[in-house]
């Protein structure tokens, strides 16, 4: 892994959340290689910022420059509340988030299979492979999540809240997987969060909306850096 | 008889794959109401071929109406904050309205039982090519969309985050159910042909975990109740429409002692 490649770089973001401005000349960038955590109240623009940085939110001005390596990033979105009727086992869930244009039609073609058996085997949750989403705990099912969203292989993962509506026992558990995932297998990470508790001893470095101040170690000079970075369209 | 089976095993699966969604995405108020808001498209063409000397087939006039009235009901309940239920209501009431308001002005009242409980017996070679073509291309379209039409119905947010358009999606299935309810209204009529749609995966959902078992058991119902309604309704001297219902009925049945007894099954995916 090559230290210091931004992956992606925000210039000067104004966001906007209806008619409300919820972020003004803001600029970041994520290094490859770090475990970047961006905390704050509720509110404040954790998640806009977020979606505006996987190109699915529009900023009302600025840019987002996007290296090659985070074209697709994995993102495991702030927990929805899943109907826990909904017939769907964990390993279709993994099925139905790949990019690949297979056709299927209910049977998981062979040719996925093999990536999505790895993913839940490097989770440590094939044994969930046949369980429907309704019937997994909260921190079982947001294993199964990152799972999905690691699926393409993505050198980058956002993470919107991943330890709300998780118990001590569960946050801690998802901590050491992150943890896990970044040092292990050389994954770039963005955790958003309001728990700063959960984000303390996980990130290397942590950007605190309400203040605009990064909390921990500073950045990385990355205004002069050179990177083959694109223009996202914005 | 023949020409009956044949629409019955056609439309059936058709039906009962698309139910699967209509289910999911909580849809089934919305194929009523275009089941029923068919009586408009039918009283509209009549007016239309008065008017111009025209002798269209009504299923066309029935196709472009549903299809707009479905591409209506999506626009409204995404630009306005009415939910989408609601729109349903006022569409489907309005639209019945319409309709049985232009039949009786047009002096065709005694069209409407045939509207509303359909007349299988009626279906010619062109009805049963036109059922095809619609089975091939709803067949298609799970093929290509299953995945995307899947996550987009679980987590829209998400699909849009994978590069998909859950919006386009939407629109693109409720044209596909318009179309359904257009070519399936002789063979039920608009009281019935919601139940074709709904049933077979509402029974099928009660005894699956699983997509796969949901899509199997659905077009298994979807495949099989059809016709067992339609030798039924011969041997016995029944109406049909309300025969192939009352199949549906009893598969649900089945399904929710199925569940009760605790043999909720899986049709489990061999990962290795």
């Amino acid at each position: 892994m090559t230290p210091d490649i931004p992956l992606l770089e925000a210039r000067s973001l104004s966001l906007r959340y209806g008619t409300r401005e919820v972020l003004s000349d803001f600029s970041c960038t994520i290094d490859q290689g770090e475990l970047l955590g961006i905390s704050g109240p509720n509110g404040c623009g954790k998640t806009t910022l977020l979606k505006a940085l996987l190109g699915i939110h529009r900023p009302a001005s600025g840019k987002i420059l996007r290296h090659t390596l985070a074209k697709n990033p994995g993102y495991v979105p702030q927990h929805a509340p899943i109907d826990k009727n909904f017939p769907l086992t964990a390993s279709e869930y993994l099925a139905i988030h790949c990019q690949s244009r297979i056709p299927w039609i209910g049977g998981i073609p062979r040719k996925l299979r093999h990536g999505i058996c790895g993913k839940l085997d490097c989770l440590g949750i094939s044994h969930l492979a046949n369980r429907q989403l309704g019937a997994l705990s909260g921190g079982e099912l947001q294993r199964v999540r990152i799972a999905a969203a690691l699926l393409d292989e993505p050198k980058l993962l956002m993470l919107d809240e991943p330890s709300s509506h998780l118990d001590s026992a569960a946050t801690g558990s998802l901590k050491q997987l992150l943890l896990h995932l970044h040092k292990e297998h050389s994954l770039t990470l963005l955790v958003v969060s309001h728990d700063t508790a959960f984000l303390k001893g996980l990130t290397t470095r942590c950007i605190d909306l309400r203040a605009i101040a990064e909390i921990c170690s500073p950045s990385p000079s990355w205004e002069t850096s050179a990177s083959p970075l694109t223009t996202s369209a914005l | 008889m023949r020409h009956a089976l044949i629409s019955g095993l056609l439309l059936g699966p058709t039906c009962a794959l698309l139910g699967i969604f209509v289910n999911l995405r909580g849809m089934s108020f919305f194929s009523d109401a275009l089941a029923h808001s068919a009586i408009t498209g039918v009283a509209l063409g009549f007016m239309i071929d008065a008017w111009t000397g025209w002798t269209l087939d009504p299923t066309i006039y029935v196709l472009i109406f549903s299809c707009i009235l479905a591409l209506t009901m999506g626009w409204l309940s995404q630009r306005t904050p009415l939910s989408r239920d609601t729109i349903t209501a006022f569409t489907f009431t309005g639209s019945v309205a319409l309709g049985v308001i232009l039949i009786s002005l047009l002096g065709k009242s005694r069209m409407l039982e045939g509207l509303l409980f359909g007349s299988i017996y009626s279906n010619g070679p062109a009805d049963i090519a036109r059922q095809a073509v619609l089975a091939t291309i709803v067949f298609l379209f799970f093929l290509t969309q299953l995945r995307p039409l899947t996550l987009a119905t679980l987590d829209p947010e998400l699909a849009r985050a994978r590069g998909m358009r859950p919006a386009l999606l939407h629109y693109g299935f409720s044209l596909l159910v318009a179309a359904t309810v257009a070519v399936g209204l002789k063979m039920l009529g608009a009281l019935l042909l919601s139940a074709l749609i709904v049933m077979p995966a509402a029974a099928a959902r009660l005894a699956s975990h699983s997509l796969r078992g949901l899509i199997l058991g659905a077009c298994l119902i979807g495949l099989i109740a059809p016709p067992i309604g339609i030798s039924a309704s011969a041997a016995l001297n029944l109406p049909t429409g309300p025969s192939i219902v009352l199949v549906h009925v009893a598969a649900l049945a089945l399904c929710q002692m199925i569940r009760w007894l605790g043999l909720r099954f899986t049709i489990a995916n061999n990962l290795h």
